[in-house]
């Protein structure tokens, strides 16, 4: 039988996730081997259940200017992307293209959403006036991870009410593996 | 189509785009098909109200949106055929009436019910 490729962490921590965050963690998937992996796609990882107190909001727990959240009313999910550096035009950086859907599997209504952008001015780039040596071939096809991480309360807009609900992500042609995750309140 | 669940062990969903002749004018229609096992696939409801819960995703550059294309159309009984242990059945999507974008660029649209994916379309619309 063959060897898979990557592995799901379990019993992995998703309250230390960072929303926005392009690193991986404890929870994000595991490929076989992070430089030379075949794997091609996309993962996801995220928790089996999680419980939201009865009272407060999450209007009262803004996202900071980087897009990370904090409180109790948060939902994470961990992944990656690894493409060939020609995908899209991307050069290997796709994290912040994924797409991210979760379906309440009682009502169908859906939620999608794309990891938030930086809400502050970044330093312009410091221009050499150098020009940027297009990629031999070989560095066209060469697969890039990238990682992701989603609070799907900030980032998708998800209720916070009970509701069981399917997740999955996708890019260009590419899609992940699905994933249900339970929603508490109490 | 063929909806005979006999012996089905998979579950699926495949979309396509329905030709239009080098016809543009008419957008993006799309035809689906499903074959679903109750139990596999993650569907808490049965019958006809399984196209309620097909969930329609696309994306275009910086544009996407998931809707539920048949959340508020009546569906018959006869839209889908039911086993004992599954069903399936057949639709079709005019994708510029159900989403808030168009014009052209490269559409990547799916579709999903349950815990289901389709195949992603990747549709080049100039």
């Amino acid at each position: 039988m063959a060897d898979k490729l990557y592995q799901m962490p379990e019993n992995c921590d998703f309250s230390k996730v960072i929303n926005a965050d392009t690193h991986s963690n404890e929870c994000t998937p595991v490929l076989d081997n992070k430089f030379f992996s075949k794997f091609s796609g996309l993962l996801i990882n995220g928790p089996k259940e999680v419980v939201w107190p009865k009272n407060g909001d999450p209007s009262d727990y803004p996202a900071g200017p980087w897009g990370t959240t904090e409180g109790p009313f948060r939902l994470m999910v961990a992944g990656l992307v690894r493409t060939e550096y020609k995908t899209l035009g991307l050069k290997g950086e796709a994290s912040e293209e994924v797409l991210l859907v979760a379906v309440n599997q009682q009502t169908a209504e859906s939620y999608s959403g794309k990891m938030p952008q930086p809400d502050v001015d970044t330093e312009p780039d410091f221009d050499m006036g150098l020009e940027e040596i297009p990629p031999t071939d070989e560095e066209q096809n060469k697969l890039l991870t990238s990682y992701f991480n989603f609070d799907l309360v900030h980032d998708l807009g998800l209720p916070i009410k009970e509701a069981s609900y399917n997740v999955y992500a996708t890019l260009g042609e590419m899609k992940s593996n699905s994933i249900i995750i339970n929603t508490k309140v109490e | 189509m063929n909806n005979d669940l006999t012996n089905k062990s998979e579950n699926s969903i495949v979309i396509e785009r329905l030709s239009t002749n080098g016809n543009d004018q008419n957008g993006i229609v799309l035809h689906g098909k499903f074959d679903l096992e109750y139990e596999t696939s993650g569907l808490l409801v049965r019958g006809s109200e399984v196209l309620n819960h097909i969930i329609l995703v696309a994306t275009r550059s910086g544009n996407y949106q998931s809707v539920t294309p048949f959340k508020d159309v009546i569906v018959f009984e006869d839209d889908v055929r039911e086993s004992d242990s599954g069903c399936g059945g057949v639709f079709n999507i005019n994708l510029f009436n159900k989403i808030l974008f168009d014009g052209p660029g490269d559409y990547y649209i799916l579709c999903s019910i349950g815990s289901v994916t389709s195949n992603i379309l990747h549709v080049e619309h100039y």
